[in-house]
C-alpha cells in the first residue's frame, strides 16, 4: 500500500478544489471545521483581550485604565465570548467536525448542509451579540440574573437573542453527531470498538440537545420581561425571580460538562496516543461520559444555595452535586493507570495532559468544596468561586483545546510543528495560568467579591500576582498560535501517522483527501490495539 | 418503518383540540382554583398539548421506537426540571411565619 496513507492517491482536501467559494459554500466536514477553528481563535483572542483589560484594571485598588460602568460591560462581554463563542463550540466544532466522521471511517457527516448551516448561523450569533457589544453591551454578567437584567438599560435583549441564536447552531452540531454515530459507522465498527472521542462526543451532544432549548427559552423570557414587561421573574405580578435562576442553571450546569466532556474526549486520545497503550478500562471511560452527561442534569441547584431557594431543595441538590465527583475520578483514575508500563513520549500533547490532569483534579475537588452548602455560603459570589470555574473551565477546557491542536495538527495540515517551542510554550502556560487564579482562591477566601471594580488595599499583591500570571497566560498563548503558524508554511512534511496511533483516523493520509478514505474501511479491531504491529492494525482496518 | 399516517383531517382535528384546550386553560386561570389545583390543570393541559404536537405535528407517530425514546427521555427531563423547580417555593420556609410590620424598612 502507499506508505502515505489510504487516499493519498487523490489531492488532499484543501487543494481538491481552489477559490473563496469553493470554501464558503463547502459540505466538506474538515473545510468547514477549518473555518469553525478560525472563527473560534477569533473569539478567544477577544475574550483574551478583554481578560487582560479587567486584569489590568484590578492591578490598583482604585481606577487603573477603565471606568467602572466599562469594567461592568467589559466582564459581561468576556464572560459570553469566552463561553459561547469559545468554550462551549471549540472542541466539538473544531475536532469532533474534522476528525469523528474520520474515526467512524466515514465520507461526512450525517447532514453535511446542516453542518455548513451550522457554521452560518453560529457566525449570525456572533454578529448578533457583536452589535450588542456596540450598542452598548450589557452589564448583567454572563448568567443575566433577574431583577436586574429585566430591568438594565443595557443591550440585554439584543444579547440574548444572540445566545439565543448561538444555541441553534450548537443543536445543529450536536445533532448531526448523533446522527452520524448512529448511522454512518463503517462496517465491523461496532459500539465497543468506538474509539473514546466519539463516546465523549456523543455523549456532549446528548447534552446540548436536552439543556440547550432551556436556555434559550429563559434568555426569550428574559428578553419578554426586559422588552415587554410580561413579568414572569417579577413578584409583583406574582413571578418569581429564582424560577429564573432555576431554568437559568438546568441548561448551565449541563453546560459545564458541554465544555468539560470534549475536554475528556481528547485527553483519553492523548493518553493512549503517547503512553502506546490500551485504556486501562474502556467501559470505565466510556460509560462515566454517559453518567456524567445524566447526573449533571441534578446539580443546578448548587448554584442557588444564598438564592433564597428552600432549605429542603437545597440540600437535595448539595447530594446530588456530590455524585458526580465519582463519575470523574473513575476517569481520572483509569487515565492514570493507562500510564502504567506504557512507553511514554513526553511530547507536546502529553504534556498538557500532564497540566489537564492537575488543573482538573484541582478544580472539581474545590467544586465538591463549594457543594458543601455550609462552605458556600462564605465563598459564594466570591474570588473562590472565580478561581473554581476557571481552574476547571481554562485549565480543562484550553489545555484540552492545545493538547487537540498540537495532537491533531499532523492530521489536519500534514505538517510538523516545532516540538521545543511547543513544550516551551506548553510549560508557560502552565505556569501563567497557576499565577492567575492560585491567588484567587485565597483572594475568595479572604472575603473579594467578585465583579468588583475595587477591593481593600492590603489584597493587592494577590491582585498583582494574578495580573501578572494572566499576561504571561497570553503571551504563551500567543507563542503557541505563532509556533502553530509557522509550521502551517515552514513546518516539516508529516507521514500518515506521525505519532505511531492506532486510531482510524491515522489510517487515512494526511491530510486527508477531499472523501476521506479511498476504499471504504472495514474495520476487524479496537483503536487501541497496541499489540499489534502498525503494519497489521493497518491491515486489519481497511478494504483487503 | 411507518406505524400510522399522519392525515391532513387528522391535523386540522389536533389544531381545533389545541385551540380547546388553549381556551381551557385560560378559563381556568378565571375561576381562581385554590391549592396547587390551577398549576396540576394548566400542567395536565399543557403536557397533552405537547404530546399532540409532537406525535401528530411533528410525525413523531410514524417514527419507529428507537426515535421517539430520545423524546421520552427529554420529557423525563422536563419532568424533572419542574419536579424540582416547584419543589423549591412549596417547601420554602419564612422566619418569622407573620412577618413583623414594625420590622419593615421605610420607604
Ligand atoms: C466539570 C467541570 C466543571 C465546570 C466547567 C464548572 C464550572 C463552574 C462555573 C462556570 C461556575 C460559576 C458559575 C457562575 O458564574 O456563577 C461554577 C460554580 C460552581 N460549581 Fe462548578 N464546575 C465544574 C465542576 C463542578 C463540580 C464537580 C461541582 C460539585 C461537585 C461543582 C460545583 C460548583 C458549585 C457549588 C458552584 C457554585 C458556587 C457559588 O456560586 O457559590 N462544579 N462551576
Ligand atoms: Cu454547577
Amino acid at each position: 500500500m502507499d506508505p502515505r496513507g489510504v487516499g493519498a492517491t487523490h489531492p488532499d482536501y484543501m487543494r481538491a478544489e481552489s477559490g473563496v467559494r469553493s470554501w464558503l459554500l463547502t459540505k466538506d466536514h474538515k473545510r468547514i471545521a477549518l473555518m469553525f477553528y478560525g472563527a473560534v481563535i477569533t473569539f478567544l483572542m477577544l475574550g483574551g483581550i478583554f481578560a487582560l483589560i479587567l486584569r489590568t484594571e484590578l492591578l490598583t485598588p482604585e481606577t487603573t485604565i477603565i471606568d467602572p460602568m466599562t469594567y461592568n460591560q467589559m466582564f459581561t462581554l468576556h464572560g459570553v465570548t469566552m463561553v459561547w463563542l469559545f468554550l462551549i463550540p471549540s472542541i466539538p466544532a473544531v475536532f469532533g467536525n474534522f476528525v469523528l466522521p474520520l474515526m467512524l471511517g466515514a465520507k461526512d457527516l450525517a447532514f453535511p448542509r446542516i453542518n455548513l448551516a451550522s457554521f452560518y448561523v453560529y457566525v449570525a450569533s456572533a454578529i448578533i451579540i457583536l452589535t450588542a457589544m456596540v450598542l452598548g453591551g450589557a452589564d448583567t454578567g454572563w448568567t443575566f440574573y433577574v431583577p436586574y437584567s429585566s430591568t438594565s438599560p443595557t443591550a440585554v435583549t439584543w444579547m440574548g437573542i444572540g445566545i439565543f441564536v448561538n444555541g441553534v447552531s450548537s443543536i445543529m452540531t450536536a445533532l448531526n453527531f448523533v446522527v452520524t454515530t448512529h448511522t454512518l459507522r463503517a462496517q465491523g465498527l461496532r459500539w465497543h470498538r468506538l474509539p473514546l472521542f466519539v463516546w465523549a462526543i456523543y455523549g456532549t451532544s446528548i447534552i446540548i440537545l436536552f439543556a440547550t432549548p432551556v436556555l434559550g427559552l429563559s434568555l426569550l423570557l428574559v428578553a419578554a420581561d426586559h422588552g415587554l414587561g410580561l413579568g414572569i421573574f417579577d413578584p409583583r405580578y406574582g413571578g418569581d425571580p429564582v424560577l429564573f435562576q432555576h431554568l437559568f442553571w438546568f441548561y448551565s450546569h449541563p453546560a459545564v460538562y458541554i465544555m468539560i466532556l470534549p475536554s475528556f474526549a481528547v485527553i483519553s486520545e492523548v493518553v493512549c496516543t503517547f503512553s502506546q497503550r490500551p485504556p486501562a478500562s474502556y467501559r470505565a471511560i466510556a460509560y462515566s461520559s454517559l453518567g456524567i452527561a445524566f447526573i449533571g442534569f441534578f446539580t443546578w441547584g448548587h448554584h442557588m444555595f444564598v438564592a433564597g431557594m428552600s432549605e429542603w431543595d437545597a440540600g437535595v441538590f448539595g447530594g446530588l452535586s456530590m455524585f458526580v465527583a465519582i463519575f470523574s475520578a473513575i476517569k481520572v483514575f483509569t487515565w492514570v493507570a493507562t500510564l502504567r508500563g506504557g512507553s511514554i513520549a513526553f511530547s507536546t500533547p502529553m504534556l498538557y495532559f500532564l497540566w489537564f490532569l492537575f488543573l482538573f483534579v484541582f478544580g472539581g475537588m474545590t467544586g465538591v468544596a463549594v457543594a458543601t452548602q455550609s462552605l458556600d455560603v462564605h465563598w459564594h459570589d466570591g474570588y473562590f468561586v472565580v478561581a473554581h470555574f476557571h481552574f476547571i473551565m481554562v485549565g480543562g477546557a484550553l489545555t484540552a483545546f492545545l493538547a487537540a491542536a498540537h495532537y491533531w495538527f499532523p492530521k489536519m495540515f500534514g505538517k510538523l510543528y516545532d516540538e521545543r517551542v511547543g513544550l516551551l510554550t506548553s510549560v508557560a502556560v502552565f505556569i501563567g495560568f497557576v499565577f492567575t487564579f492560585l491567588p484567587q482562591f485565597l483572594l475568595g477566601n479572604a472575603g473579594m467579591p467578585r465583579r468588583y471594580y475595587s477591593y481593600p488595599p492590603h489584597f493587592q499583591w494577590l491582585n498583582v500576582l494574578s495580573t501578572g500570571g494572566a499576561w504571561l497566560l497570553g503571551a504563551g498563548l500567543i507563542l503557541a498560535l505563532i509556533n502553530l503558524v509557522v509550521a502551517l508554511k515552514w513546518g516539516r512534511r508529516a507521514g500518515p501517522n506521525p505519532w505511531g496511533s492506532r486510531s482510524f483516523e491515522w489510517i487515512t493520509s494526511s491530510p486527508p483527501s477531499k472523501h476521506n478514505f479511498d476504499v471504504t474501511p472495514i474495520i476487524e479491531r479496537t483503536p487501541y490495539d497496541y499489540h499489534l504491529s502498525e503494519e497489521d492494525a493497518r491491515a486489519r482496518s481497511r478494504a483487503s | 418503518m411507518i406505524r400510522a399516517h399522519v392525515t391532513g383531517t387528522k391535523m386540522l382535528v389536533s389544531w381545533i383540540a389545541l385551540l380547546v384546550l388553549t381556551f381551557i386553560s385560560f378559563g381556568i386561570s378565571r375561576v381562581g382554583l385554590t391549592g396547587g389545583a390551577e398549576l396540576a390543570a394548566a400542567l395536565t393541559i399543557s403536557i397533552v398539548k405537547t404530546f399532540i404536537v409532537l406525535f401528530i405535528f411533528m410525525h413523531l407517530i410514524e417514527q419507529r421506537f428507537a426515535n421517539r425514546l430520545i423524546v421520552i427521555v427529554t420529557f423525563l427531563f422536563i419532568v424533572l426540571l419542574v419536579t424540582l423547580t416547584a419543589a423549591d417555593p412549596m417547601t420554602r420556609k419564612t422566619y418569622p411565619k407573620t412577618p413583623d410590620p414594625s420590622a419593615r424598612p421605610i420607604d
